[in-house]
């Protein structure tokens, strides 16, 4: 509605102007204001004239606004509390709800929210339905004592005014300062945003590697749905894969010598053995691709689908790997599980190539089923936890599932017959990383009957045992034809969805979704609209577009996610205009024209030091696990992980050399080291900031650019006067742009995406 | 080979990174921040200082070639029974490499350590003599539980199980957070040291946990987060450095100044309020650790030597970091061996050869520091593997399995003799019997030897707790499950 009327001003502003332009204008003005979804914050309703939050006990409750506050609030009490200026969707019930609840002792707590009923006779005011108990009790059990509950309810990534839950007398003064709320309205009402096109900034933070000023141009122009549909037809990879042949197992063999022996070997082991080129490849990717969102998408798939170069170690092997990400991120996730089941990379990676009906070896299938498909534990659509008549969680399967399961993967090995046409890309002397693995040896599949998942609905609960296979042809076929019913037993689960929708959330967006908006991805995925289960575009557009996602603000406490290192790192490169190096540490100071003025994307130890080794995540689990809690908190923050005493400095540092200094230095070719490890060097453009502090030498200009830019118009007024005092100096306007944007970019409201 | 390479990439690079960094850092006369702060020598050391150093040996390390009966006993699990089950394939260890132990606690029968446990050319003795001085011992068959069970009540009660048997990471978060009941963020290291700070530490200038392996779940408590730091690699004054805090001019002053006061504000998103705490952990640590004295033992140059070598330099800085009680955290990974297990060079013989070097060089270290007795080592792994072994010949490795064998080692651990609990079948043994299909294998497949462990890991975490300096009544909270088994005490720690 405001949008609208922003559209129709803008309008009327053109027309005025050159008419050329109008109906390019319009249109894209246009497709923008379609898009934006601003959701209102919720206000919970209070006594009059009192911050005390107007409750009744659930068994208690005529139906209809209470006058006063009568609840009895009690451990485990049911109550329900009134909330307004919000406008659910179809669909959107209980789940969309949290309800946090802080005691006097400064322990927090996530209340259980059961029900929202609309009230017949009172428009836009909702009744919650709460238990006062917390349903993962990380911090006990809340006792509701003297002083009762400061309580908020947060929706779609928003949360409300606080009020006290107690049946007790009121503190005087309240110790939170907590204060009655405003009058119930009729119609939500949005607070005037920004004018700056925050929610692109956000978006483009949360669908690429970080946003510059084409990018937000691009999507002015076709709107935010469908620049993603652009992607969608986008050529990849921009930067081409390396295409290094592959080499046999021995380093030393592979390249005539260890490394040491000179120049040129030294040179074959950085580029076959070593995953060096992919690093800087998908490093140039994210700076420079123009598949932006396949970048992404493959890059969240890399790290749900982990094969770490820490086992795989040649840049081939982890290249045809990253291709079958590249190649399925817009397709369907059964087609990835099977190419991924079948690739060698991750045969290797998870033991599937040495699994044989004689020896058969657990691992891979194990880690199918919990990592990458139907995880541990029975979900409800929306994420949360089935539980048993005890308040257990039900596991997905047990030990002899996954015996059962196991069976349908012996046999495969890699694709080393000459012979086979299916192993077109042997290579003498080489194991075979680039063709699906196949059943070299056929006889060592296991042929006897299999007990796969038994859901309702399920496909192929069973396989019989082998009935013709008496030849090698049969036992192929047999074996081909269980892996396609199984992998279908599992893609059919109704864990699948939830599950993969929780975890791109994660990735995209927030650490710690709602319910519900991970059952709105989750339908999208269990069907695309068309009657199709797990098309990625229906997932990707269903957790980019959908109202938790959207919006220029959020002020939910509990909403964003820390940006994993990457990120970090890609984020501010990008905004400003990343480019070649300026600096050496000897000899010239302009980059080889080779690099056309750009990063060569030669900086993964810093990675490494900041707990995000490219390609080479530590184990299965991942560079960090997706169900991590933050210390000190109950609110899942995978990227937290990586975060501690350590890496807080080296990410502070890292961005201290980019912003104060000159970013990575570019290292020239010598006759003593003729292939240089950072050829271009990385650095940042500060131009546009410097102009910025020059033109206003308050500094407020540039504050604000970097707010704009780099926080989408939500930086506080208190870091505004903190870093307006750190530059307020007599100082080259130079200085104090590379001063602020160091102060924003190492500040922890940055670090934290939201 | 693949590691050695995979350290060469990683070390290569730091090391250019630091260079690089270094070199810029002076290039801004940053390098001020780094200016020693003198020792501070003149407060006396702590009166009754103690420590806890948990190594865990991450993916699961087969505890059954960690520990081989070497007898031929017929009433016990013999070395025949042991060979049977692994000798074909090729995972069984031959008798005669075996560094012999005896057990008082079965008759003095005569067992074996691994053969990697011993003395290393160029290296140091390693643990296996420490058996017979009486300061290694072993906790036996012990694993996640959340009740005792037997085989009988393992088959008829489900819910009675760990959550998740046999998934790593289920698993390795149950061994840090002895809740085998359920999932927690807490765990049993962060507890202690959520119950112990205060009383142990109240002017202490660092966090109770040091981690040398990343914030595991092991180190974090409900107030407590660890601090994390990087192996000896990095001198112990240059972990927490950063080039952003540091010249006098009022314009860097300035920076200074803003860098902190910006995590003060907008805390209410709780975040931000958790990056800028650990900033602000990491910041005060910095200024603690500004100083260092360099160990004297020689420790291995391997991941777990310069780990504990770290801890070892941290330990020797106690008494100027106003610590009584520290709690630390080391991580060795690779045991995950469903293959190549025997393999020399990167199979199970050199994880334990890394893990037995470097445990007697920091043991020595501490003899130096004069502090044996009050430092003590332990273990804990996912889970042991199976008996019956995955595949054969030369790529021959394990599947994950269940009840394991942990090492305990210091000054004041009752060593020489295996710990744990009875089996409940009368045999008088604390080992399983090593039969696939036997009345300890819990496998559902036909008997591939997935023991069914008879101590849990709270037994073993309270034994070492109290030794640590906790009380019977903190026990409920810190291991809920604990008071479901006869002992919490397992005996091998002086009081």
């Amino acid at each position: 509605m405001e949008q609208s009327v922003s559209g129709v001003v803008f309008g009327l502003f053109c027309r005025k102007y050159i008419a050329v332009f109008l109906s390019l204008l319009l249109t894209s003005v246009g497709a923008a204001a379609q898009e934006e979804f601003e959701s209102p914050e919720p206000v919970l309703i209070s006594e009059a004239g009192s911050a005390r939050a107007l409750a009744v006990n659930a068994e208690n409750w005529p139906g209809g606004l209470p006058t006063s506050s009568t609840a009895s609030v009690q451990a485990g009490s049911r109550i329900v509390v009134f909330v307004t200026n919000i406008g659910p969707m179809d669909g959107e019930g209980a789940n969309a709800f949290r309800v946090f609840a802080s005691a006097p002792d400064g322990k927090q707590y996530r209340l259980i929210v059961e029900d929202l009923q609309r009230l017949p006779k009172r428009v836009g005011i909702y009744a919650l339905t709460l238990r006062v108990a917390d349903a993962n009790g990380y911090n006990g059990q809340p006792a509701p004592a003297k002083g009762g509950l400061a309580i908020r309810v947060s929706w779609r990534g928003n949360t409300s005014n606080r009020l006290r839950l107690t049946s007790g007398r009121l503190p005087v003064p309240d110790p939170d300062g907590l204060v009655p709320s405003p009058a119930p309205v009729r119609q939500p009402v949005i607070a005037q945003r920004f004018t700056t096109g925050g929610d692109r900034i956000r978006f483009m933070e949360q669908a690429t590697f970080g946003s510059n000023s084409a990018l937000d141009f691009r999507l002015r122009q076709l709107g935010l749905k469908r620049w993603i549909e652009d992607q969608f037809f986008k050529a990849y990879p921009t930067i081409p894969y390396s295409n290094f042949a592959q080499k046999p197992f021995d380093d030393t063999v592979g390249c005539g010598g260890p490394y040491g022996t000179n120049p040129d070997v030294d040179l074959c082991h950085r580029n076959h053995y070593w995953i060096y080129d992919n690093q800087k490849w998908m490093i140039r990717e994210a700076l420079y691709g123009d598949d932006q969102l396949r970048r992404r998408v493959s890059w969240a798939l890399h790290q749900i689908w982990v094969v770490s170069a820490r086992t795989v170690y040649q840049n081939r092997w982890m290249q045809e790997y990253t291709e079958i990400l590249d190649r399925n991120a817009f397709g369907n996730y059964r087609d990835l599980m099977r190419e991924m089941t079948l690739s060698p990379a991750m045969g290797e990676y998870l033991d599937m190539v040495r699994s044989t009906r004689q020896n058969p070896n657990e691992n891979y299938p194990r880690e199918l089923l919990q990592l990458f498909t139907v995880g541990l534990y029975m979900l409800n659509q929306d994420g949360t936890y089935q539980l048993d008549g005890q308040n257990n969680r039900i596991p997905t399967y047990d030990q002899a599932k996954i015996d059962q399961f196991t069976k349908v993967f012996t046999g495969w090995s890699q694709c080393s017959s000459a012979a086979n046409p299916a192993c077109a890309n042997i290579a003498v002397g080489a194991p075979n990383f680039i063709d699906p693995m196949i059943l070299l040896t056929p006889g060592n599949h296991d042929q006897t009957a299999k007990t796969l998942f038994n859901y309702a609905g399920a496909p192929n609960q069973t396989i019989a045992a082998c009935a013709n296979c008496t030849n090698d042809t049969n036992r192929i076929a047999y074996a081909n034809d269980s892996l396609n019913r199984t992998l279908d037993n599992i893609f059919y689960h109704p864990n699948l969805g939830p599950f993969v929708a929780q975890r791109f959330i994660q990735h995209f967006v927030t650490s710690d979704p709602s319910p519900a908006y991970v059952s709105r991805v989750a339908a999208a995925f269990n069907d695309n609209g068309a009657g199709v289960r797990g098309d990625m575009k229906a997932l990707i557009k269903a957790v980019l577009l959908d109202p938790e996602a959207r919006g220029s603000r959020k002020t939910d406490p509990t909403y964003g996610k820390m940006r994993e290192p990457l990120q970090y790192v890609t984020n501010l490169l990008r905004t400003y205009n990343v480019r070649a190096g300026t600096h050496s540490s000897s000899g010239p100071t302009t980059p080889p024209a080779s690099c056309q003025g750009q990063s060569d994307g030669i900086f993964h130890w810093i990675m490494g030091d900041m707990g995000q080794d490219v390609w080479a995540p530590p184990t299965v689990f991942n560079y960090y696990p997706p169900d991590y809690v933050v210390p000190g908190t109950d609110i899942l923050g995978p990227e937290f992980a990586m975060q501690n005493t350590g890496s807080s400095f080296s990410k502070n540092n890292s961005i201290l050399y980019f912003t104060m200094g000159q970013g990575m230095w570019l290292e020239s070719a010598t006759a003593s080291n003729p292939y240089p490890y950072v050829p271009c060097g990385t650095s940042l453009d500060i131009s546009e900031i410097t102009a910025l502090a020059s033109a206003d030498t308050t500094g407020n200009a540039l504050i604000e650019g970097l707010n704009t830019k780099m926080m989408h118009g939500t930086m506080s007024d208190a870091m505004k006067t903190k870093i307006r005092t750190a530059i307020n100096f007599s100082v080259p306007a130079a200085d104090k742009a590379r001063q602020a944007l160091f102060l924003v970019a190492s500040s922890s409201q940055y670090q934290i995406q939201r | 080979m693949k590691d050695n390479r995979r350290d060469f990439i990683r070390k290569s690079g730091c090391a250019l990174s630091m260079m690089a960094l270094a070199t810029q850092a002076r290039h801004f006369g940053l390098m001020s921040a780094m200016a020693q702060a003198p020792e501070n020598s003149s407060a006396a050391p702590p009166s009754d200082y103690r420590a806890l150093v948990c190594i865990l040996l991450s993916g699961g390390n087969d505890g059954n070639n960690l520990i081989v009966p070497n007898h031929s006993d017929a009433t016990i699990s013999n070395y025949a029974a042991y060979s049977s089950a692994r000798a074909a394939q090729g995972l069984a260890i031959a008798q005669n490499q075996l560094l012999p132990i005896t057990v008082p606690r079965l008759s003095n029968l005569a067992y074996g350590l691994n053969p990697s446990l011993g003395n290393v050319s160029g290296g140091n003795a390693g643990i296996h003599p420490l058996w017979a001085q009486g300061r290694l011992a072993a906790v036996v068959n012990t694993g996640n539980l959340t009740r005792p069970l037997s085989k009988t009540t393992y088959q008829q009660n489900p819910s009675w199980r760990p959550y998740q048997l046999f998934s790593h990471s289920d698993q390795v978060q149950q061994q840090q957070s002895s809740r085998a009941d359920s999932p927690n963020p807490i765990g049993w290291g962060g507890r202690i040291a959520d119950r112990t700070n205060a009383a142990n530490n109240p002017t202490g200038r660092v966090p109770m946990i040091t981690s040398i392996g990343g914030t595991q779940l092991f180190t974090l408590g409900q107030s407590t987060t660890p601090l994390a730091i990087n192996d000896a690699s990095t001198p112990l004054n240059e972990v927490l450095v950063t080039y952003s805090t540091c010249c006098t001019d009022p314009f860097s002053a300035a920076r200074t100044t803003a860098l902190a006061e910006l995590r003060t504000v907008d805390l209410d998103s709780e975040l931000v309020r958790a990056t800028s705490h650990i900033m602000d952990q990491a910041q005060s640590a910095s200024t603690a650790l500004s100083s260092f004295q360099e160990v004297t033992a020689v420790f291995p140059n391997t991941d777990l030597g310069q780990q504990l070598k770290q801890v070892a330099r941290m330990i020797k800085k106690r008494t100027d970091l106003n610590v009584n009680r520290q709690v630390f955290f080391v991580e060795l990974g690779g045991f995950d061996t469903h293959q190549n297990q025997t393999n020399a060079q990167a199979g199970q013989p050199a994880l334990l050869s890394q893990l037995s070097q470097a445990m007697r060089a920091f043991y020595d270290e501490m003899g130096a520091q004069g502090i044996q007795d009050k430092v003590t080592q332990f273990t804990l792994s996912d889970f042991g593997r199976t008996m019956n072994p995955a595949g054969s010949g030369s790529g021959v490795g394990s599947d994950h399995a269940w009840g394991n064998h942990m090492l305990v080692l210091g000054g004041s651990v009752i060593g020489g003799n295996i710990y744990g609990s009875l089996r409940t079948d009368g045999s008088g043994n604390y080992l399983p019997t090593l039969t696939l299909g036997g009345p300890d294998d819990v496998d559902t497949s036909g008997g591939r030897g997935r023991w069914l462990p008879t101590t849990s890991v709270d037994q073993y975490a309270a034994t070492l707790g109290r030794w640590f300096g906790l009380a019977d009544a903190d026990m409920p909270a810190i291991f809920p499950n604990l008071a479901n088994f006869s002992s919490s005490n397992l005996g091998f720690m002086t009081p």
